[in-house]
Order: C-alpha cells, then sequence, then structure tokens
C-alpha cells in the first residue's frame, strides 16, 4: 500500500483534464472516457513504485491510460466503433453555429482516422507532447510517431476537403443535422 | 431529416481563435490553409474537454487514495474498466 503523499495527487489532478480529454479522443464517449481516467489513476495509484520521480507523471499516466485502452478495447473491439456522430455526443458546449458545421466535419473526419494515427496526432498536436513522449507512450519508435502523425495529418485534409466540395450543395448543413442533432436549435 | 438549417450566426469567438491559433510548422505538399484548420480545430476541440478542469469524482476519489486503501478504494469504484489489478502497465518496454 502507498504512503499517502498530497504532492503526487496533486500531480494526478493536475494531468486529469488533459487525461479526459485524450480519452475522449480514443472512446468518443464521455462517460466511458471517465471511466478509462478513473481506472487509469486506480492502476497509478497502486503502482507508484514504478513511476520514476523526476519523470514526467503526466506521460506516464498517458501511458498507462492508453495501455487500458488499448486492452479494453480488444475486448469489446465492435462496440467501440466510433462512426459518425458520437463526437458530437460527447461535447456538451458546442461552438457558434457559424462554425459548428465545420467542427462537426473536423470531429467526424478524426474519428474515422486509424485509432494509431489518431493518438498520435492528438498526443503531438493537442496534448502537447514531444515526438519522443509521444513514442515512449505508445511504445513505439519516434519515426514510427512522426509516419502517423504525417498520415494522420494528410488523411484529415483528405476528408475535410473532399466535405468542403460539397460546399455548394445542401449536403454540408444536411450532414450535420443528421450527424449533430442540430436539426433542433432555436 | 428534410430540412436543413442554415448555420447563421455571426463569427464568434471561435472564429477569432481559428484565425489566432499557432499552426503547427510544415514543410509537406498539404494545403497550408488546411493545415491550418486541422491544428487549431485540433487544439479547440481538445481544450474544450480541459477546460471543463477537474470533475468532482476525480477530487473525491483522489481525497479518498489518500487516506484509505487502494482495496477499499478500487473496490467501491470499480467500474467498465475494472480488473485493474493485474499486472501494472506501465511503459511498455
Amino acid at each position: 500500500m502507498s504512503s499517502p503523499n498530497p504532492s503526487v495527487s496533486e500531480a494526478m489532478l493536475r494531468a486529469v483534464p488533459s487525461l479526459r480529454a485524450f480519452a475522449i479522443s480514443l472512446c468518443g464517449n464521455v462517460d466511458r472516457a471517465d471511466d478509462l481516467v478513473q481506472e487509469t489513476l486506480l492502476r497509478a495509484w497502486a503502482n507508484l513504485n514504478s513511476f520514476e520521480p523526476g519523470t514526467n507523471m503526466s506521460a506516464w499516466l498517458f501511458t498507462i491510460l492508453r495501455n487500458l485502452f488499448r486492452s479494453e478495447y480488444r475486448k469489446r473491439r465492435r462496440e467501440v466503433a466510433d462512426g459518425d456522430g458520437s463526437y458530437a455526443e460527447t461535447l456538451k458546449t458546442q461552438p457558434e453555429q457559424a462554425s459548428r458545421v465545420e467542427f462537426e466535419e473536423f470531429r467526424t473526419a478524426l474519428a474515422k482516422l486509424p485509432q494509431d494515427q489518431r493518438e498520435a496526432l492528438v498526443l503531438v498536436g493537442a496534448s502537447g507532447f514531444s515526438y519522443e513522449e509521444a513514442a515512449g507512450i505508445c511504445g513505439c519508435a519516434v519515426g514510427t510517431i512522426k509516419s502517423r502523425v504525417n498520415r494522420a495529418r494528410t488523411r484529415l485534409a483528405e476528408l475535410m476537403s473532399i466535405e468542403s466540395i460539397d460546399d455548394f450543395g445542401p449536403d454540408r448543413e444536411l450532414k450535420a443535422v443528421l450527424s449533430g442533432g442540430g436539426g433542433s436549435n432555436g | 431529416m428534410n430540412d436543413h438549417n442554415k448555420p447563421t450566426g455571426p463569427k464568434g469567438p471561435m472564429a477569432g481563435a481559428m484565425q489566432g491559433a499557432t499552426p503547427h510548422k510544415r514543410k509537406s505538399s498539404l494545403n497550408r490553409e488546411t493545415q491550418i484548420k486541422i491544428g487549431s480545430q485540433l487544439q479547440i476541440t481538445y481544450n474544450e474537454v480541459v477546460n471543463q478542469g477537474v470533475p468532482d469524482r476525480f477530487v473525491q476519489l483522489l481525497r479518498r487514495l489518500e487516506t484509505e486503501s487502494i482495496e477499499d478504494v478500487a473496490g467501491a469504484h470499480s467500474g467498465e474498466f475494472a480488473g485493474a489489478k493485474e499486472s501494472p502497465d506501465d511503459k511498455g518496454s
């Protein structure tokens, strides 16, 4: 049993907001993401002796969270399919209507990425980890992370530019309504 | 389903945030505007969650961990992802 250590729990709490954001990008569902964060904190606490003091607590927690998600994901692969629209439900606060369509498109595109690419992109492009840290979290080579990030960006750009070609049709708004349940604004 | 809503809102703070966000430096041949859009939308999407702060359940959880045994806390909190007490998944070496 670990001895109580306020500075450790403080560090864990500080990591919670970004752990949640990462978990949501993996699961596409807030409730599951929060359960995943909770399991991460429990497991981290139970294994504090494997944390090397002076190293990055946040990166360590991200590693645990990712591993937990991976092992869980293998068990219930079918349910995790993260199709169009699930991202729309993850966020209670929606951006302004004008930009909302774009955000739905973005989230839909992001959810379509292969998991390896999505997590690499999120870790580097949003969580603020270096390529080296992201490689440590994902247990792969730095070059692998770089190529995943590049492929993720290319794929997102393709998905989004394909969608923006639809600008001169009603599909764009219709799609947002379908995926975001946005027909009931006002 | 047969109706579509036009986005009618004025440009809000989000529009400014998107333009103000710093894109990652790029050297690929991807359309620069698209890259900026991807970078800033990714960050905005992520930060929407980050800005929600720490939900109370996690504050309570860590408080309990400080004062009670991990077994008691984990037992009370076993959720979807329970099973955390097997071998530790640390740095996947």
